[in-house]
């Protein structure tokens, strides 16, 4: 019994929570018992707010949702502050590819649009970034928000360091956790 | 702010009708605009982010004042087995617990002196132990009512 944290949920929290779908309750019910048993076992799925350390922010890939909660590690309880649902879920895809590639790029596309089209899929290369913007920040959240990626690998992909250095390895690492 | 949220709400709404309309049985396929899913998405995420912080802020100024739930082991391996229904029943139960720990038609264990209280409308028991000191309720157990207690 000493294990698992007790939980309280805040009165605002409660409500949001009598408001969720039936499917979508049941699912956030086994991510609070699993969070009961060891809030530390998706440390990929878990973000601290705030500079206490104490506030979490949990974000379920699928289906989507995200719980808020304060924890107390020497009391071992859990407090849900927040509950929120979302109901436009986009799984973003990710496409990595060097630059001296850019008519595969436009070849994939081609492919790929139809889908971005029916709200399936949301398709994001470099050339989305707009000129003046922080380049590495953009990339660096799209490569966080990615649900999948595509590699164009050609002698030019294996070549770009940039590609081996800071695309090929968060989303392999993404993918391993998942 | 008030016309924000109202017109995030009726957003929110319209996704909703769009999806479901989507998924009934001989729709036609409905086609967004890449554009709006990412808009609509920016918008969510906004008013997700402003609920969040004024859920935090009013958290940390009001007291803790409910029970809390600490489950064993045992209770959340039954728990994550039980079939839908049920699960939704016990859990409304336990929510019911948390604003009166000891209802009238809950019953003492003589052995052990622990609190039994039968889930309305199911077979399931849930057995526990109210520390009023440290304002938690400890479940024990969650087992199947004895056959001759089930009518």
């Amino acid at each position: 019994m000493a294990d698992e944290f007790a939980c309280s949920c805040s009165p605002e929290a409660a409500k949001v929570r009598r408001e969720l779908s039936r499917e979508l309750l049941l699912k956030l019910l086994d991510v609070i018992d699993e969070l009961a048993r060891n809030p530390f076992a998706h440390p990929e799925r878990i973000r601290t707010l705030g500079t206490s350390g104490n506030m979490c922010l949990y974000v379920h890939p699928e289906p989507a949702f995200e719980i808020t909660y304060e924890i107390d590690r020497t009391n071992r309880r859990l407090y849900f502050v927040h509950f929120a649902a979302r109901i436009v879920e986009l799984k973003r895809v990710f496409v990595s590819y060097s630059h001296e590639d850019v008519k595969w790029l436009e070849r994939l596309r081609k492919f790929l649009t139809p889908l971005e089209n029916q709200g399936l899929v949301r398709i994001w290369d470099d050339s989305k970034i707009q000129a003046g913007s922080d380049w590495q920040a953009e990339i660096r959240k799209a490569l966080e928000s990615a649900k999948a990626a595509v590699f164009l690998v050609t002698q030019d992909f294996l070549n770009s360091p940039f590609i081996q250095a800071h695309e090929i390895p968060p989303l392999l690492e993404s993918a391993r956790r998942e | 702010m008030a016309s924000r949220s109202k017109d995030i709400a009726r957003l929110k709404q319209t996704v909703a009708i769009l999806g479901e309309s989507a998924q009934s049985p001989g729709s036609e396929r409905i086609s967004v605009p890449s554009d709006w899913i990412e808009e609509f998405s920016r918008i969510e995420t906004e008013e997700i982010v402003r609920s969040r912080t004024k859920a935090i802020s009013e958290a940390a100024a009001a007291p803790k004042s409910g029970f809390s739930i600490l489950s064993s082991a045992v209770v959340l391996n039954v728990k994550s087995r039980l079939d839908p229904d049920d699960r939704l029943k016990v859990e409304d139960a336990i929510d019911e617990l948390i604003v009166q720990p000891r209802p009238r038609d809950v019953e003492k264990e003589a052995d052990t002196g622990s609190l039994r209280l039968r889930v309305p409308g199911t077979y399931w028991e849930i057995v526990y132990a109210v520390n009023d000191a440290e304002r938690q309720l400890k479940l024990l157990s969650l087992r199947q009512a004895a056959l001759s207690e089930r009518n």
